[in-house]
């Protein structure tokens, strides 16, 4: 790498670079290697300007070399249904998702990166988040009916001669600050919980779908995607 | 008189490119037939063949296709004289590719050759 240290070689190999921004990283690597590797057999440590500038001119211009980034697919139709079943199509049973994720995966805009985001955060999109806040919600309400239920407690009764009996009591029952409120607190956390919980996914899958779009827009902007 | 010898230029580059355009990995794969090659060499034998090249630099990303397309593939061969070198050999898969192109090319090109003949030669 000797040759590199030539300031006029150093001018080129940066044009390059730049020029083959349009390039997957690994390609682009290789192919600043490879010219890299070039120069260096093409000139020895100890090479006049002139003998550099031959060099140089018979590799070509690096906007020639660096091969144009392919016609950016246009996001069309399949993308726009995309995110729309990615959105809504869990409510379905979760079966419309997974319609959304082929359309996803089968679609040539969005990037590999882009489409693992899209299937992992989240599975089910936002509609699925939400019937599962639906059915989170309800199981709980269903378990905290069971603050409705009488509840059976034990209270000796001291008369001579008389056995101890059960007596039910109502929940209204003023027993206060036990049996009853515990339960409420207990429904009302739980709930809480769930519902926190619920809202956190929710916003995740539609950040999800809303970093989906903006990659949209910047992938199928004139120009062509610039690969990071 | 300027303008139009330029642009008469940029149309035979224009010609150029677009036979190349089939033709130039085939012409690499040939280079390999007879054995391993330094890129270096590779680059610069197809770089004085007439209207290969527009630059020699061209070639990397050409080869560089090949090897994804397992058409050729590379080893790092140590030289006494400085860094490791690449080498570039035909594959196996390289090999049928090249000569499904040749089996191609020959007619095609005797039909074209034969085409542009003058009338009366044909």
């Amino acid at each position: 790498m000797t040759v590199t240290t030539n300031p006029l070689v150093a001018d080129y190999l940066r044009r390059l670079e730049t020029a083959s921004r349009g390039l997957p990283k690994g390609q682009r690597e290789e192919l600043l290697a490879d010219i890299r590797e070039h120069i260096d057999q093409a000139l020895g440590p100890e090479s006049s300007d002139a003998a550099v500038r031959t060099v140089l001119d018979r590799l070509g211009a690096p906007e020639d070399i660096a091969p144009p980034p392919p016609p950016a697919a246009r996001a069309g139709a399949r993308e726009t249904w995309a995110l729309i079943v990615l959105a809504v199509g869990g409510i379905f049973a979760f079966v419309g998702w997974f319609a959304g994720v082929a359309l996803l995966w089968t679609s040539d805009v969005w990037q590999r990166r882009d489409k693992i985001i899209g299937t992992l955060l989240l599975p089910g999109g936002p509609g699925g988040v939400m019937i599962l806040m639906g059915l989170g919600l309800t199981t709980s309400s269903t378990s905290s009916g069971g603050c409705g239920h009488p509840v059976a407690v034990a209270i000796p009764v001291h008369s001579p001669g008389t056995s101890v009996a059960p007596i039910t009591l109502p929940p209204s029952a003023s027993i206060p600050g036990t049996v009853s409120a515990a339960c409420h607190s207990t429904s009302s956390s739980a709930n809480g919980i769930v519902l926190l919980v619920a809202l956190g996914l929710l916003v995740v899958s539609v950040t999800t779908i809303c970093y989906l779009a903006v990659r949209l827009r910047r992938l199928s902007a004139p120009g062509g995607p610039a690969h990071s | 008189m300027v303008a139009r010898e330029a642009s008469d230029a940029g149309a035979r580059e224009d010609l150029l490119a677009q036979l190349r355009r089939g033709t130039l990995q085939y012409c690499v794969l040939a280079l390999l037939r007879d054995g391993e090659r330094y890129g270096f060499d590779l680059v610069r034998e197809l770089g004085e063949v007439h209207g290969m090249v527009t630059g020699e630099g061209t070639i990397y990303p050409l080869l560089s296709r090949l090897r994804r397309e397992d058409l050729v593939a590379t080893s790092w061969q140590e030289s006494e004289t400085g860094p490791p070198r690449r080498y570039y050999r035909l594959t196996d898969r390289g090999a049928r590719a090249l000569q499904a192109f040749i089996g191609e090319w020959v007619p095609f090109r005797d039909a074209v050759d034969n085409l542009m003949q003058p009338r009366g030669a044909r």
